[in-house]
């Protein structure tokens, strides 16, 4: 495009200036004017196709709204309106003036003058010929007196007095009589007959001749008359140089005259054609500029363009261009800072992305460490909004706190009526001022009985984000594990300290009997054996109490073998074919074998059976159910069922607490063996009401490894 | 038949009063002991015929 430019207006500058030549100079205004013309209109023609193709080009950006378009187009206005406004107005004032000026050539006063000149220098020429005609007549007068021999002295006289350059006198056949000249020659032209014949008819003939060296001469021809002569045509002739000067004029008067006369009759066309090569240069250089501007305003548009598009890219969030700096000048300064621009930029940006990176990788490890952390931790803002909990605040308090995030302590203890004692003491040592550290113990009510929390607070530091954090832990278990060591250490010493007065007492009773039976009355004696029975039974009652009390106490070394769950169930079924509450078996494990210690399950399976069966005593269609299955952690699920009573809610958390029953008759102390014997097993046991009436017992026991790898 | 020995070894001084009642109703002789280091230095002194003692 640059190029194109450039060269159209150098074959346009040279085609102007070959037209105003051939404009001034005829021989080549009359060769080659048409064809300049036309190379010229070619041109034009070809100018106005590019300047179109730009204009079109400019407007498809305009439309698709390329960054720069809009610049480009006022800056092409701006240069357009700078170089064509002048330039009209040097058109407008040459075209007046060049048909002023040829006007005013044709003026007619140019012409009379021209006229004037002209005839000035023929009537000069015509005035010499007179004169020299009447000098002749007169000389002819004076030699037709004379003798032909004193002819020549005569005019030798004549030319010495001057006024004749040179005096000849020809006879009738031409020949030379006389001669006369200045240079002393001795030939002259001799006039042609016809100028004699009209000399000799009109007395005098008279003559302007062009001399060979492009001088003028005068010719006379006069005719001798004299009888003497007897009628020989005698004639004679003078010949006088026309002063250089007066000739010179002349002759440029007639020629400049003979232009003038061809100028005035071609001004029309000429005036036209003065008028086709300015408008055509004007045309030329018009669209020469307009091109021009248009390359000219997109070089400058262009880097201003690259920078626009650049704010573009930054503005969208890509820091990644670089623009090439094209030039030294501002602009090309510009686009050097903005390359700084955007290089700090995306420095700071990646460096911001680092540390929100590294933020982040903080954030994760930190949930990651609360998440394992089997302690419950809520962290709550100054008023008391929750901010974070972990998981094990969730499982602990029974109470997805994940989604109550953002909503304050009050509101989610508004939510859950179970979680109100525990956010009341939360709220009270935030309460306190001092100290900022405070720790409580509380018992609430949760879905799975009583439990006991150990709550800790802490007042985070003021300067950062202040609020406060609350870390708890269920303790229930502890007190729970603690009570059973107290209970353990209580079993040792009542089975040493209980047991061991039973057993004279037991003798002394029987020894009572023994010696006194036969000294009393039968009367008596049936009381005693009555009283002595009593008391025999209730130690032997007594025993069997501190025995498996101090069963439960001591619990011996189980041993582990591996066997078949189902197996043992069938066997232990057999002793239960004539139970009062028929049982049903439901048996839907796969895999049944596990390592286990049979006599101790057995005593599992005794005790939940009889358990199901105490429950039903006051039923009227007793049923039981005993179920298996297998969990999808790969354990054996064992579950009793019955459709008895229930037990009480208060109570299902404390059931394997030792001496907690709801019977009325019995030790207390089976589901508490019970559950050592399932947690010696690896396994765990849960009780629970149903909803449709009764309780379900579960137990959950780990199957053998071997079998879980033969899967 | 002459009088068989039998030796009580029990730390309940009850147990031990109660079985040596007891026992001699029956027509033994008896030894106590309160522990095992009594019973065995009665022991050295004679062997008896039977020796009753806690577990």
């Amino acid at each position: 495009m640059k190029y194109l430019v450039i060269i159209s207006g150098l074959v346009g500058a040279a085609l102007l200036y070959l037209l105003s030549s051939a404009s001034a100079n005829t021989d080549l205004f009359s060769h080659n004017y048409y064809v300049l013309l036309a190379m010229t209109g070619i041109l034009a023609l070809g100018l106005a196709s590019l300047l179109a193709s730009q204009a079109w080009q400019l407007r498809t950006k305009l439309k698709l709204q390329v960054y720069g378009a809009k610049l480009t187009l006022r800056l092409v206005t701006i240069f357009s309106v700078i170089a064509i406004l002048p330039g009209f107005l040097v058109y407008a004032v040459s075209v007046q003036f060049l048909s002023k000026s040829i006007e005013s050539w044709f003026d007619v006063r140019v012409e009379k003058a021209l006229e004037g000149g002209l005839n000035l220098g023929r009537s000069s020429l015509e005035n010499g010929l007179e004169e020299l005609g009447k000098k002749g007549r007169l000389v002819a007068m004076i030699l037709a007196e004379q003798d032909t021999k004193n002819h020549s002295n005569t005019l030798t006289r004549l030319i010495e007095e001057g006024g004749v350059q040179e005096a000849a006198v020809f006879g009738s056949r031409k020949q030379l009589l006389a001669l006369a000249n200045g240079e002393k020659k001795n030939k002259t032209e001799l006039p042609t007959d016809e100028m004699l014949q009209q000399a000799w008819a009109n007395n005098g003939y008279g003559m302007i001749e062009v001399l060979p060296d492009d001088k003028l001469a005068l010719r006379v021809l006069v005719p001798l008359k004299s009888a003497k002569w007897k009628g020989e045509r005698r004639t004679l002739q003078f010949r006088q140089p026309v002063p250089k000067q007066i000739s010179e004029d002349a002759d440029t008067v007639q020629a400049v005259y003979r232009d003038y006369q061809e100028l005035s009759l071609a001004r029309v066309g000429l005036k036209r054609l003065y008028g086709i090569t300015l408008t055509l240069s004007l045309l030329i250089v018009l669209l020469s500029v307009s091109s021009v501007a248009f390359y000219l305003s997109e070089q400058l548009g262009a880097p201003l363009a690259a920078l626009a598009e650049g704010t573009l890219a930054v503005a969208k969030g890509d820091f990644s261009g670089n623009y090439p700096v094209q030039s030294r000048d501002e602009l090309g300064a510009l686009t050097g800072l903005f390359n700084q621009m955007t290089a700090y930029l995306a420095d700071a940006k990646q460096r911001g992305e680092q540390q929100q990176l590294q933020v982040e990788n903080a954030k994760v490890y930190l949930e990651s460490v609360l998440a394992h952390l089997s302690s419950g931790v809520l962290v709550v803002d100054e008023q008391h909004r929750l901010r974070t909990s972990n998981p094990s605040a969730d499982q602990i308090l029974g109470v997805p706190l994940q989604e109550a995030s953002g909503k304050t302590l009050p509101e989610i203890a508004a939510q859950h009526a179970l979680l109100r004692s525990f956010i009341e003491t939360v709220m009270k040592g935030f309460g306190e001022e001092s100290p900022h550290e405070w720790q409580r113990q509380i018992k609430r009510m949760s879905k799975s009985g009583d439990q006991m929390l150990l709550l800790r607070g802490t007042q985070l530091s003021t300067t950062a984000d202040s609020g406060y954090v609350v870390v708890f832990d269920d303790i229930t278990h502890l007190l729970q594990a603690e009570r059973q060591a107290a209970w353990g250490e209580v079993a040792r010493r009542l089975a040493h300290e209980i047991k061991n007065p039973l057993t004279p007492i037991q003798l002394s009773a029987e020894r009572l009997q023994h010696k006194l039976l036969s000294k009393l009355d039968a009367h008596d004696a049936q009381m005693l054996q009555r009283a002595i029975q009593t008391i025999v039974s209730q130690v032997a009652a007594m025993k069997n109490m501190v025995t498996e009390f101090a069963n439960y106490a001591r619990a011996p070394a189980t041993r582990m073998v591996p066997l078949d769950m189902h197996q043992l169930l069938n066997e232990v079924m057999g002793l239960y074919e004539a139970n009062s509450s028929p049982i049903a078996l439901q048996l839907n494990a796969q895999q049944t074998w596990l390592n286990g210690d049979a006599t101790r399950l057995r005593q599992v399976i005794h005790n939940l059976l009889q358990n199901a069966h105490d429950a039903l005593q006051h039923t009227d269609h007793p049923q039981i159910v005993l179920a298996t299955e297998n969990t999808e952690e790969g354990a054996l699920k064992l579950m009793v069922r019955d459709n008895g009573s229930g037990v009480p809610e208060q109570l299902l958390g404390r059931l394997f607490e030792p001496y907690m029953t709801s019977k009325q008759k019995g030790t207390g102390l089976g589901l508490a063996i019970v559950k050592k014997i399932v947690e010696e097993h690896g396994g765990k046991i849960n009780i629970e009401n149903q909803q449709s009436g009764g309780t379900c017992v579960s137990v959950i026991l780990p199957l053998a490894a071997v079998e879980t790898e033969a899967l | 038949m002459a009088t068989k020995d039998i030796l009580v070894v029990d730390d309940e001084v009850g147990i031990r009063e109660l079985l040596s009642e007891i026992l001699f109703d029956e027509g033994y002789r008896i030894h106590l002991a309160e522990n095992a280091s009594q019973a065995r230095s009665f022991r050295e002194k004679q062997v008896p015929d039977l020796v009753l003692h806690d577990i």
